[in-house]
């Protein structure tokens, strides 16, 4: 009796962002301002975010003066130099102020000091996306360059910076195999990287980094201030005096730094205020001026200067160094609610004045842009990647519930605004309040992407078994795309370095030779696969290659946290880090062993489901099964299946991860424990392990491009699987099947198995009505059961994003959701934008 | 009670997961193969004859030059042919083809030839099942037997219910109920719900339209209502316009229902037109094309009835 039917009055709904664009509404839902609609409309009308050189060519000016200097007390210094000098401005509207540029819009910083060796070459390659963009064809990440800034860049940053920045004494400074491995055979190369493995170490400061917000707005600048006077009195060992005293008076310039930039805001505001024939905006000016009088300096004393705290503060740690994805938000409800809960109760703010306070910090974050001048960079983090995650929900310090009114008005907030800010990120957990969690799901179908969620039954039990306690364990927040923090305890702030998993397949097939890089030997010769005379043998083979390209992540791992010390220091973090400031030790030092330290490194995979899939299908079809050769799949692989379609087929429709099949989920864990067991092999610390995660942003892209034709039916150059998702469209079993074998093919008898991401595509009608909302609950409990780290959902019909390929205008505003963050649908490539709509998408079976 | 034997093989047309509408919570449903019925909307073509039938998707082909396989032997000769032209894709004799199992079917590297139903046993169904038990926990769902009708295979069905309680899991069947009663009786024992269909009321028009009339299905509904009173019955009607979308239906329905405490609700199911295409790869021509789903005013209408009838405001009932 089937199937008869599905109970459905509307066959295809749209989501809230798909309605809001389809009848042209400025936002998805009502509780928006016309003040934040106002800044809304006009970030998108400036455009293409524009590159903004003032902190760079201030922090150029103070480096040429301290040379010699300890390299903390210089960063302070430069810091202190930017915050009396950069230009401050404030914008009609603007409640919470404090900005890096002179413009109301998106902008991005680069940094000399990281990688001014790139500058000349990245101004050649934005010129070239922009003119592209210009003839109409459809728009990528693109960026502004006006031809004052170019100039400034080839007369004075990169001049002085090309050569003296960290990425090529980095590039100089690895193994030859190893720079081979990831630069290729050109030794001077220090742009594009090979795909084989994806080092981000040469393109941040710091990997993904929360701070502890809570200790500017309970003790202001001033008290930590005083904290490091204090222990600077109190050195006495000559070598303390050496080592810390540095550290210390850097603490103290920042904190002064920090004030003063406030300060200048502040008389800014009051001079405007001053000047201001409109009431109600004198009376914002006035109020802008007494908080930025206040704070960071003090500890905040209201909801307002507890926002205006944490915005200067996340503002400074931009204008320091680049932290990957920028700055994550920490557990925003939890040292936020004191103040929130005072300022309702004493009648000084509503929920709705308290929503809009928040929505002008995320208008503020979506303004910051992370522009990268390395194409291989650009590439792995499209769309602007940036992850800010404000972390809300979950589990207290005390093991009691964290939801509070404050998480529910942070999540509403985010709700209307038809911008790619901010990243709510919700913790779940066994007890996580329905009334909650129907929230969550209400704001997950609005079809942005957000909020994200993370799982605390997997991530407490991490940090627990990795050394923490159980209150700090408890107390995570959530960092970067879908990884996770203890802002006082982590110290791990060297970027990591993904594995291209479909490359290690190319490597045990093709003798350790790269096609797409014309035979270069990357990889160990592991023979002819044609002489495998069992699927074991070809599995050694893997193994070998993948603990060959493993020991290189960890080599280029060691040669980054050794010389970064020399390079990068960030005074403002470390001051923000217990650990950090009781051993007064710069943070970008967490090489040398901060004492008290979880110190984790970390294996980053590319390609998993591809990985499993092309395993999978040689065991099956060669050995199990016998229906193809050695030489028929080699064959048609290296013409990169051209005039091999029937070959094509069978190994497209060969058993693939994703579908409950035990024997094919098995080889992932097997996957993931041969990384794990030959990072233990050789790692250097007890209790200091490697991190094995899937958190490729957007690496996937790229990466394919990388790898030749794979065996699950992947020709070049075709994105690889994406997180720990199976392979685009080949998880046929729904979302639940697809699930389960991801949570089996995870390698969670170790206790280093770290952040998984997990993309999940429903369209609207799937989740519609209440009972859709309902549905969508239990999909997220049973995610918690299953223990896996993070899922998010783009709710949207494919139809919606087709149409917006075709008319990019139109769907300026539509946003998808990428990795651990979402992007502007128009601002991606047409490869990443493809790699989209190709993922699987889960409807409930009728 | 019959024993579970977790070795007693059906056929089974597909298992499907993620379901909603079968049943409470999130369930899994198995489609057996076979059924006593030929409703002329019927959306499940694939599952009405009592063996494996041979389905081909031209779609997936690539056509003889790429691949061409399914051209020779152990084809029967004639059975697949390609027609002058560029288009190089196969063509299927379905007459010719009669007998393809398994052997030919085999041979397609794209899926384009397959067969619909295969033999399987109670446990390997379960272990595929029990793989969504952590949705069923979070739910309240579990697995569903449909088909086809499921409970013409009464002996497979019952193991298989028995032993999904033995795992702990929920379960519940669809049936049009035009079975002898023995098989009913057989195999409710281990059904949590039953979802069973109410076509038309009409005898005559039930025969023209479904191919039997209703004389047994009402009474084996009826006993089966007082047979098992601890049992749920949840009462559906597939909604299609000009043939049973008309209130007297919907009363007649309920007139039969609402004396009987454990049937709990009365769903309607608007029609829709999914299965149109299988009867294409069935080789089959999709009879009646003028069937179109009914307007959400109309279900509403008849919905509002049910509502009545068992005491509900009709806000929130719909999908
Ligand atoms: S009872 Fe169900 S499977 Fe049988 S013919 Fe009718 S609709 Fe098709
Ligand atoms: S075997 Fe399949 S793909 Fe090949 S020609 Fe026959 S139907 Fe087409």
């Amino acid at each position: 009796m089937a199937k008869a039917a599905v109970k459905l009055a509307d066959p295809n709904p749209l989501s809230a962002q798909e309605r809001a664009i389809e009848s042209g509404k400025k936002a998805l839902h009502e509780n928006v301002s016309e003040r934040i609609l106002r800044m809304i409309e006009l970030i998108r009308n400036y455009g293409d975010p524009r590159l903004t050189l003032d902190r760079t060519v201030l922090f150029t000016e103070s480096f040429k003066t301290t040379e010699g200097q300890p390299l903390v007390l210089r960063w302070a210094k430069a810091l202190k130099h930017i915050a009396e000098n950069i230009a401050v401005t404030i914008f009609a509207d603007e409640l919470i102020v404090g900005r890096p540029n002179t413009w109301f819009g998106r902008y991005g910083l680069v940094y000399g000091e990281l990688d001014g060796s790139l500058m000349k070459e990245a101004l050649g390659v934005f010129k070239a996306v922009k003119d592209k963009k210009g003839q109409g064809s459809i728009p990528s990440s693109s960026v502004t360059v006006l031809a004052e800034d170019g100039k400034v860049i080839e007369e004075v940053l990169f001049p002085y910076w090309n050569g003296r920045d960290f990425t090529p004494a980095f590039i100089k400074a690895l193994p030859e195999e190893t720079r081979h491995l990831i630069y290729g055979p050109d030794p001077n190369n220090i742009s594009v990287q090979t795909g084989m493995l994806m080092c981000t170490g040469a393109w941040r400061h710091s990997q993904n980094w929360a701070h502890d917000f809570g200790k500017i707005l309970t003790r202001g600048c001033k008290g930590i201030r005083d904290e490091a006077r204090a222990k600077l009195a109190a050195l006495e060992h000559p070598y303390d005096v050496v080592q810390k005293m540095p550290f210390l008076e850097s603490v103290i310039i920042v904190c002064d730094a920090m004030m003063t930039l406030a300060m200048r805001y502040g008389r800014l505001a009051a001079d405007m205020a001053s000047r201001e024939n409109d009431q109600q905006r004198k009376n914002e000016l006035q109020e802008i001026a007494e908080a930025c009088a206040w704070v960071p300096e003090n500890p905040a004393r209201t909801f307002r200067e507890a926002v205006q705290s944490q915005w200067f503060t996340q503002m400074f740690s931009r204008l320091e160094q680049n932290i990957g994805g920028q700055v994550s938000m920490g557990r925003m409800d939890q040292y936020l609610y004191p103040y929130y809960q005072k300022d309702l109760a004493d009648g000084r703010i509503t929920r709705e004045s308290a929503e809009e306070l928040l929505q002008c910090v995320w208008l503020n974050m979506w303004q910051s842009t992370e522009v990268k001048l390395s194409p291989s960079a650009a590439a792995s983090m499209e769309g602007f990647a940036h992850f800010e995650p404000v972390t809300i929900g979950g589990q207290t310090a005390d093991g009691l519930d964290a939801t509070n009114e404050l998480s529910y008005v942070i999540l509403e907030s985010a709700r209307p605004l038809p911008c790619t800010y901010p990243e709510i990120t919700v913790r779940i957990y066994a007890n996580t309040p329905d009334r909650f969690l129907h929230a969550v799901a209400e704001a997950v179908k609005d079809g942005t992407g957000r909020p994200k969620v993370v799982n605390d039954e997997n991530i407490v039990p991490f940090y627990l078994s990795n050394g923490a306690t159980v209150p700090e364990a408890l107390d995570y927040a959530c960092s970067g795309c879908c990884e996770s923090r203890l802002v006082n305890r982590e110290t791990q702030v060297t970027g990591n370095t993904g594995t291209n998993l479909g490359a290690v397949v190319e490597m045990a097939l093709r003798d350790g030779k790269s096609k797409v890089w014309k035979d270069e030997q990357f990889g160990l010769k592991t023979g002819d696969p044609k002489k495998f005379a069992t699927y074991e043998d070809l599995w050694r083979a893997f193994c070998a290659q993948l603990e060959h390209f493993t020991k290189h992540v960890m080599i280029q791992q060691c040669v980054a946290v050794t010389l970064k010390p020399h390079f990068f220091a960030a005074p403002m973090a470390s001051m923000l880090h217990d650990l950090a400031m009781k051993e007064c030790i710069d943070l970008h030092r967490h090489g040398e062993f901060i004492p008290g330290s979880i110190d984790l490194p970390c294996l980053e995979t590319v390609g998993k489901g591809t990985a499993i899939d092309s395993l999978a299908a040689i065991k099956h079809l060669i050995y199990d099964t016998k229906q193809l050769t050695w030489d028929a799949l080699l064959d048609a692989l290296e013409r990169n299946w051209e005039g091999k379609e029937a070959i094509r087929q069978l190994c497209l429709n060969a058993p693939k991860y994703g579908n409950g099949i035990e024997w094919v989920d098995a080889i992932g864990w097997e996957i993931e424990r041969i990384q794990l067991e030959c990072a233990r092999r050789y790692h250097v610390r007890a209790n200091q392990y490697y991190m094995q995660r899937s958190v490729p942003v957007t690496a996937h892209v790229p990466m394919g491009r990388a790898v030749w034709a794979t065996p699950n039916g992947r020709p070049n150059p075709e994105y690889l699987s994406e997180g720990i998702s199976a392979s685009h469209g080949m998880d046929v079993k729904g979302p639940t099947t697809a699930l389960h074998s991801m949570a089996r093919a995870r390698c969670g008898a170790y206790k280093e198995k770290g952040a998984d991401l997990i993309n999940m595509k429903f369209t609207p009608s799937t989740v519609a009505g209440e009972d859709g909302t309902r549905r969508l609950m239990q999909v997220i409990r049973t995610w918690c059961e299953l223990k896996l780290w993070h899922i998010q959902f783009n709710i949207i019909n494919k139809r919606t994003l087709l149409a917006a390929q075709k008319d990019p205008m139109k769907y300026r505003d539509l946003i998808v959701r990428i990795a651990g963050y979402s992007a502007f649908f128009v601002d991606l490539s047409p490869m990443q934008q493809a790699e989209i709509i190709a993922r699987t998408e889960e409807e409930m079976a009728h | 009670m019959s024993q579970a034997t977790p070795n007693q093989k059906g056929l089974v047309l597909n298992i499907q997961h993620f379901c909603t509408n079968d049943g409470p919570g999130i369930r899994t449903t198995v489609f057996l193969k076979f059924c006593s019925l030929r409703c002329k909307w019927c959306c499940n073509p694939e599952s009405i004859g009592q063996r494996p039938e041979l389905a081909y998707d031209i779609n997936k082909c690539i056509g003889k030059k790429a691949c061409g396989k399914c051209l020779q032997p152990p084809a029967p000769e004639g059975a697949m042919y390609v027609l002058d032209g560029p288009d190089d894709r196969v063509h299927i004799n379905w007459d010719l083809a009669q007998g393809c199992g398994e052997e030919t079917t085999s041979v397609c590297p794209t899926g384009a030839l397959y067969l619909f139903g295969q033999e399987m046993t109670v446990d390997q169904v379960l272990d595929e099942v029990e793989q969504d038990s952590a949705f069923y926990r979070e739910s309240g769902g579990g697995v569903t037997l449909s088909g086809g009708e499921c409970l013409l295979q009464p002996d497979f069905s019952t193991a298989l219910l028995a032993e999904a309680h033995e795992r702990g899991i929920n379960t519940a069947i669809e049936t049009a109920g035009n079975v002898p009663w023995a098989f009913m009786e057989e195999v409710l024992p281990h059904v949590d719900t039953v979802l069973h269909d109410h076509k038309l009321t009409d005898p005559i028009r039930h025969k023209k339209w479904v191919g039997a009339d209703n004389t047994r299905i009402l009474a084996n509904f009826k006993k089966a209502y007082e047979t098992f009173p601890d049992k749920t019955f949840i009462a559906r009607t597939p909604i299609i316009p000009g043939v049973n979308d008309d209130e007297e239906h919907i009363r007649s329905v309920l007139a039969f229902i609402r004396p009987h405490k454990n049937v709990v609700d009365y769903q309607l199911l608007p029609y829709h037109r999914y299965g149109e295409t299988k009867y294409g790869f069935l080789g089959k021509v999709y009879e009646l094309e003028d069937f179109t789903p009914p307007s959400s005013e109309t279900m509403d209408r008849l919905r509002a009835i049910i509502d009545e009838s068992f005491g509900r405001t009709a806000a929130g009932k719909t999908g």
